[in-house]
């Protein structure tokens, strides 16, 4: 067996340069149906968005939006399995795209983890590009991509739960990668 | 800036190994990831132990491709956190595994992770797991399930900054 005492080979470690910077954290104090980051730096390469959290209700999903756009500009297309079965489908010309809660969704009591990333955000040259990974235990497992049809850079983003609402102590964790 | 991703430890693997166990693990960071590139002596899956708990507080939900079809298995009362569902085949270390331990010193929620793992030429699989604990992580333990880790197996571990 190798044992690792982290507290020996950490400080001899070089650092980790600055390819991930956070940007803002937020835990909410209370229960919330959305968390929104605004006024994000362009001088990132891509984004990353970390939570960890649980609904107020079993069955939410995991809603992304870009600068406040609601109209039918997003896509999302998925791979999901149940613990039983796996399928894929997508929905094209929404007003969301979906990171999790494709089928089973959210839940009351196991924890949620999301972790999307976002590429080339502040590029005014392309249509902007996400891919999650995200699961909870009891409900599934799921491979989602987005797009959001538009050339403006993203400067806010917001993570909403449809009909729900997440639930107080639910983190959110804005990354810039560089 | 400091960067949100700090290095912890970083370890090879000189010869065949049985488990590589990460002991003193801070509680400052947010998220844990685990980036290891594995093979196996003998087929076997991927596994990992939180603060040496052996005990049935286990639970996950997974979903693979073999490149001739895809199956999603799931279930509680197990003794690890699965990274694989099914096991692994090469015995050379070309086997990627990148898990995600999210609020891992928290300690008024489960631990929950997400991890995604590739075996070029058998299968590529995501799985969502649960420890049902609200103890904060203080040491991970890796290992295969009835195999050893062959020499070359590469082993990283990060924080990702609260």
């Amino acid at each position: 067996m190798s044992r690792i005492p982290l507290g020996i080979l950490a400080s001899s470690l070089p650092s980790g340069g600055n390819a991930l910077t956070l940007i803002s954290t937020t835990i909410l104090n209370s229960t919330s149906s959305s968390v929104t980051f605004s006024s994000i730096p362009a001088t990132y390469k891509h984004l990353q968005i970390r939570f960890a959290g649980n609904s107020t209700t079993n069955g939410s999903d995991f809603e992304i939006q870009f600068n406040s756009d609601t109209a039918t500009n997003y896509s999302t297309h998925w791979l999901v399995g149940t613990g039983s079965s796996v399928s894929s489908a997508g929905l094209a010309n929404q007003s969301i795209m979906l990171a999790f809660g494709v089928q089973t969704g959210m839940n009351t009591t196991a924890t949620t983890a999301v972790i999307v990333d976002i590429l080339d955000y502040a590029n005014t040259n392309k249509y902007k590009t996400m891919r999650s990974l995200a699961g909870t235990t009891t409900t599934e497992i799921c491979l989602t991509s987005g797009s959001w049809r538009s050339n403006t850079a993203v400067s806010s983003i917001t993570l909403k739960t449809a009909n729900y609402a997440y639930t107080a102590g639910s983190r959110f964790s804005l990354y810039g990668v560089s | 800036m400091p960067s949100a991703l700090v290095p912890l430890a970083n370890i090879t693997l000189g010869s065949a190994t049985a488990s590589v166990t990460f002991s003193s693990i801070v509680g400052t960071y947010r998220d844990l990831m685990l980036v290891a590139q594995v093979g196996h002596t003998v087929a076997s899956s991927l596994r990992l132990r939180a603060n040496s708990d052996s005990g049935a507080n286990y639970s996950y939900v997974s979903m693979i491709g073999t490149g001739t079809s895809t199956a999603s298995g799931g279930g509680g009362g197990i003794t690890y956190y699965p990274l694989t569902e099914y096991g692994i085949q090469a015995t050379t270390p070309i086997v990627t595994s990148i898990t995600h331990l999210m609020d891992y010193s928290a300690t008024d929620k489960h631990k929950s992770l997400i991890t995604r793992h590739s075996e070029s030429g058998y299968q590529v699989s995501a799985l969502a797991c649960r420890w049902a604990s609200t103890s904060a992580i203080t040491s991970l333990v890796i290992f295969p399930g009835s195999s050893t880790f062959v020499a070359g197996s590469t082993f990283a571990l990060y924080g990702v900054s609260a």
